[in-house]
């Protein structure tokens, strides 16, 4: 192989990480560690906290519950409209999470909408409007990787099941989901990482009430506007801390399972 | 015992078409056919994966064509075997006996002796990442049996182990149907693994059965040119009827420059005077003569010159070109022993004999 190309290739690879580790330490130029402490201490960033992780947890939960009998749906039948609702996985990468939240907002005020406040389901500007907002940008994607999951073990061993006595239902839960096991694990913990980052959808939606629906991102994005740089830097990298520990989670899980 | 009639069923643009099957009870019957000719897909049907358009499958009497799998009693072996990679081989071997297989699901005596027959009771604890492609065969046949099938499936058994193991596992297979006596279908395109395991044959090609029978008769009688070709035999002649009695047919062949009389039974109602048909001999039907033989005056015995041999291990491949005008090849498998007792050279001369009673008759297409 020639030795300039892979000189170049590795380059690549390693400016890579080194755009992001300065963009990271840059933010240690405008916090010192009191500074940090007495931020992240602070009862609206503790508070940002929880509603960042609790809604990202309940927001997480709904998609895997659509999400694992749908991508297994996908995966392993032909049914009318297949195609489109493949399709339909993708809208919320292609559609930005502000539109998403715009088209939420939108839905929430037409007659339908009207019938959910009715009935007690209130969104705009409250904690499951987050949950909402959360959901709708992450349930394609995490379909999508649970499809792939599935797409990635052959049906002959449901077969197999099935010609064992197995109901189908019987061969999904003692054979293909267990199996799915570490794809669905990873799908969980990147689904709650774009949760917990999710903002476009969630500041349509919810609002950036201080106490009430500001979660992290949003807790950002208003001391930008305010020119809390010190403050916007703390709550960047408990953002990222919070990110990169799901990240080195599914790494280290993925890995075990291949030993 | 299991009877397929009048199957249809397809997918995309291929077809299986009017499928008929029998298989007797403790029967071990092989359908061998190349490639996309259809074997998996009447597998999957026979199992119930997929509807048949038309037709009954019927199972020791009760009509199973539109059963789930779970409701025909039907085990199944893939070809990759399919082992539960998040169960230890014990879990796998008793899984079907989680589902309501009552009566039928086998004791603890009968588990024991399974695998104990099979040799695996050391790996009883070891999850199936950690076998040999051995050892996860012999497991999924345990797992099969376990719950006492009407029926074993077994797609292509031996494609995914080691040559070097093929031979152990297929004589274990044979000797577990002997001694379970279970109703098995198997699908192969592997020759060698079919006449070794199959009591009867079937041959499918393009999504037809084209030819069922005995072992030997499959082996040494194909009924149609495309069973030949499938069969790799490549000794096949042009010639015409000359002569027809209840058993026997004289065929007159130009491109052999002789007549011979073959037996066959019921000549009279496959062919007619003077049509125009194929024979053929299986390459190690042909014998080669010692020179003393008292055989000259058969009129199947040739002179011939050896054109090639291919060395093939313990069997070697012999071309030779018949001393007749149109010096027809005639291909002659012999082992290596008595090639090498014979001493045959390439440029040598041999005498041979298509001995008449493995001549196959073909119609002419």
């Amino acid at each position: 192989m020639n030795n300039g190309f892979r000189r170049v290739t590795i380059f690549a690879a390693l400016s890579l990480f080194l755009l992001f580790a300065l963009l990271v330490l840059s933010l240690f130029g405008f916090t010192s560690l009191s500074g940090f402490l007495r931020i992240a201490t602070s009862e609206r960033v503790i508070t940002s906290m929880q509603l960042s992780v609790g809604a990202a947890l309940m927001a997480t939960g709904l998609s895997l519950l659509i999400a694992i009998p749908a991508g297994y749906a996908l995966s392993r039948y032909e049914f009318f409209g297949k195609n489109l609702v493949d399709l339909t996985l993708e809208v919320p990468m292609v559609v930005t999470p502000v539109a998403l939240g715009a088209l939420l907002l939108i839905f929430l005020n037409t007659r339908f909408g009207e019938l959910l406040r009715q009935a007690g389901f209130s969104f705009v500007f409250t904690f499951p409007g987050i949950v909402l907002a959360q959901f709708v940008t992450t349930v394609g994607i995490a379909t999508r990787m649970v499809k792939t999951t599935f797409d990635g073990i052959s049906q002959r061993y449901e077969v197999v099941a099935c010609t064992l006595g197995a109901t189908p239902t019987e061969a999904f839960t003692s054979v293909a989901l267990p199996m799915a096991k570490q794809g669905i694990l990873a799908t969980t913990v990147l689904t709650f990482a774009k949760c917990i980052g999710e903002f476009g959808a969630t500041i349509m939606i919810a609002g950036s009430m201080p106490m009430k629906t500001e979660t992290l991102p949003i807790s950002i994005f208003m001391r930008l506007s305010t020119a809390d740089i010190q403050g916007m830097a703390v709550l960047i990298l408990i953002l990222l801390f919070i990110g990169l520990s799901a990240l080195v989670f599914i790494k280290t899980v993925l890995e075990t399972s291949h030993d | 015992m299991i009877d397929v009639r009048a199957l249809q069923a397809g997918v995309g643009q291929f077809r299986l078409a009017d499928i008929h099957l029998k298989i007797d009870a403790g029967d071990c019957h092989v359908i061998v056919g190349p490639t996309g000719a259809g074997k998996t897909f009447l597998l999957e049907t026979i199992i119930g994966i997929r509807e048949p358009g038309s037709g009954t499958i019927l199972i020791n009497g009760q009509d199973v064509t539109r059963l789930p799998p779970n409701k025909r009693h039907v085990a199944y072996v893939p070809q990759d075997t399919c082992l539960f990679p998040n169960m230890t081989v014990d879990q796998n071997i008793r899984y079907g006996l989680r589902f309501g297989n009552g009566s039928r699901a086998a004791d603890h005596e009968f588990i024991g002796h399974l695998n104990d027959f099979l040799h695996i009771t050391p790996l009883l604890e070891r999850y199936p990442q950690h076998l040999s492609g051995g050892e996860k065969q012999r497991v999924a046949l345990a797992r099969a049996l376990v719950t006492k099938p009407d029926l074993l499936v077994l797609d292509e058994p031996f494609s995914a182990i080691d040559h070097s193991l093929r031979e152990e596992i297929r004589r274990t297979l044979k000797e577990l149907l002997d001694e379970f006596h279970t109703t098995t279908l198997i699908v192969t395109h592997d020759l060698d693994e079919a006449f070794f395991l199959g009591n009867r044959l079937s041959i499918l090609i393009g999504g037809r059965i084209i030819q069922s029978g005995d072992r030997t008769e499959i082996y040494y009688y194909p009924k149609t040119l495309a069973a030949a070709s499938f069969l790799g035999i490549k000794n096949l002649f042009r010639g015409q009827v000359v002569d027809i009695r209840p058993d026997e047919i004289t065929i007159s062949s130009e491109q052999l420059h002789r007549t011979i009389a073959v037996s066959c039974k019921c000549a009279h109602k496959r062919f007619g005077l003077r049509q125009q048909i194929r024979f053929g001999i299986r390459s190690e039907a042909v014998y080669i003569l010692r020179h003393k033989a008292n055989l000259e005056a058969r009129t199947s015995v040739f002179d011939s010159i050896v054109k090639k041999i291919y060395m093939r291990g313990k069997m070697h491949t012999v071309i030779v070109a018949l001393d007749t005008p149109e010096h027809t090849l005639v291909e002659i498998d012999i082992h290596d022993a008595a090639a090498r007792k014979i001493g045959i050279a390439e440029g040598g001369v041999l005498k041979i004999d298509l001995d008449p009673t493995h001549i196959f008759l073909l119609p002419e297409v």
